[in-house]
């Protein structure tokens, strides 16, 4: 069982690790942002699954259940915030498909 | 059991450095916010590593506060890029 | 006072009992009265639910509900591996971009629910929402295929007004899916 921890958290701390590798060489703003969003999502839960998987007690089990609650709850708010500052900002960013100025120009 | 610690708190240094590269070089305010919240998610994680080496929960509601941090901090400065995007400079 | 239901009460005294790690009397007294005060002085906008007329209420049913769980926690899993594989092996010919998805169903939780799990889920973020019925605008990493897209979010949609939906969303939907 605690190997079985142990894997999962060596798993989050590589997707944190991935995350980070994705934020540093990444060319465009978007392409990191969707890669910083991998770090509280899977990361978070796969570490707070190996820590459930350790301790065996209730107050940790619903401490970490608290943390994974909110950091999802909360990480959609920053990541769609952020978003739309980064699209108001450089619009031509954008390599494909743009139909958010097509219909604010049109309608 | 240290030696998964080990190798994950590796990890996560590596994950730290990467961040940390985008604090300093990132063009745009959007840049370092996105770096500021990976480095709490790693300081998250950490804390979460610690505690199942010590087996003792005290430090745990920390992670909480982190957490919740990371949340206010990001969406403020999310509002503030947005702002001074208008006002004109943006960067 | 409308939003003081009696859901919004017991999940808030729920966060409030874990947080506090201990169930006692003094606890949940503490947190009734703590989240009847919060949601009777809340002033944010609310989205109508579970205090409209009996044709907008939502409906919730427990199968499709727990589908629906298993779903996005799947489509997470997936979303976050695939975007992770792809950091690795395929670098900086990424393919941004803005597509506009819009709603069949016009239930307001629905939308609500719908752009936060896309946001979730790493690979799709929504920017903006507007009109009634909602036109969600998601940004999509590596785009390569519009309508893919726009079919998986349409299968999400019906998956969740399946779980939640209003009777007025359920009907929408069956005259959507029939011709």
């Amino acid at each position: 069982m605690d190997v079985i921890a142990g894997l999962f958290m060596v798993f989050g701390a590589a997707l944190v690790l991935i995350a980070g590798i994705g934020v540093a060489r990444s060319w465009s703003i978007y392409a990191r942002m969707h890669s910083a969003a991998i770090a509280p999502t899977l990361g978070v839960i796969s570490v707070a699954v190996g820590l459930a998987l350790t301790i065996r007690s209730t107050a940790a089990f619903v401490t970490a259940f608290l943390v994974v609650i909110l950091l999802l709850v909360t990480g959609p708010v920053g990541s769609h915030l952020l978003t739309r500052a980064v699209y108001r900002q450089t619009q031509s960013a954008l390599d494909s498909v743009d139909e958010l100025a097509r219909d604010e120009s049109s309608g | 059991m240290t030696a998964f610690s080990a190798i994950a708190f590796v990890l996560l240094v590596g994950g730290s450095v990467c961040f940390l590269t985008r604090l300093f070089r990132g063009p745009s305010i959007a840049d370092r916010v996105i770096a500021l919240d990976g480095l709490l998610v790693s300081v998250i994680c950490g804390i979460m590593i610690e505690v199942t080496r010590e087996q003792s929960i005290t430090s745990l509601d920390t992670v909480l506060i982190v957490a919740l941090a990371a949340f206010i901090g990001t969406s403020v400065l999310a509002r503030y890029a947005e702002r001074r995007c208008e006002e004109g400079d943006g960067n | 006072m409308r939003r003081v239901t009696l859901s919004a009460v017991v999940w808030l005294t729920a966060l409030w009992v874990m947080l506090w790690n201990d169930l006692s009397i003094a606890n949940a007294a503490s947190g009734i009265v703590l989240s009847i005060v919060l949601l009777a002085a809340n002033r944010l906008p609310f989205a109508t639910g579970a205090t409209s007329g009996s044709d907008h209420r939502l409906r919730i049913s427990p199968l499709y509900f727990a589908y629906f769980i298993v779903y996005v926690v799947v489509q997470l899993v997936r979303s976050n591996l695939s975007l992770a594989r792809k950091i690795l092996t395929r670098t900086n010919t990424v393919k941004a971009g803005v597509i506009a998805v819009p709603m069949r169903t016009s239930g307001e939780m629905t939308t609500l629910v719908m752009s936060n799990v896309i946001t979730l889920t790493p690979g799709t973020i929504t920017v903006e929402a507007k009109g009634s019925p909602a036109v969600l605008y998601v940004n999509v990493l590596h785009l390569d295929d519009v309508e893919r897209v726009r079919s998986e979010l349409h299968q999400l949609e019906f998956v969740c007004v399946r779980a939640f939906g209003s009777r007025s969303a359920r009907s929408q939907l069956q005259e959507v899916r029939l011709p």
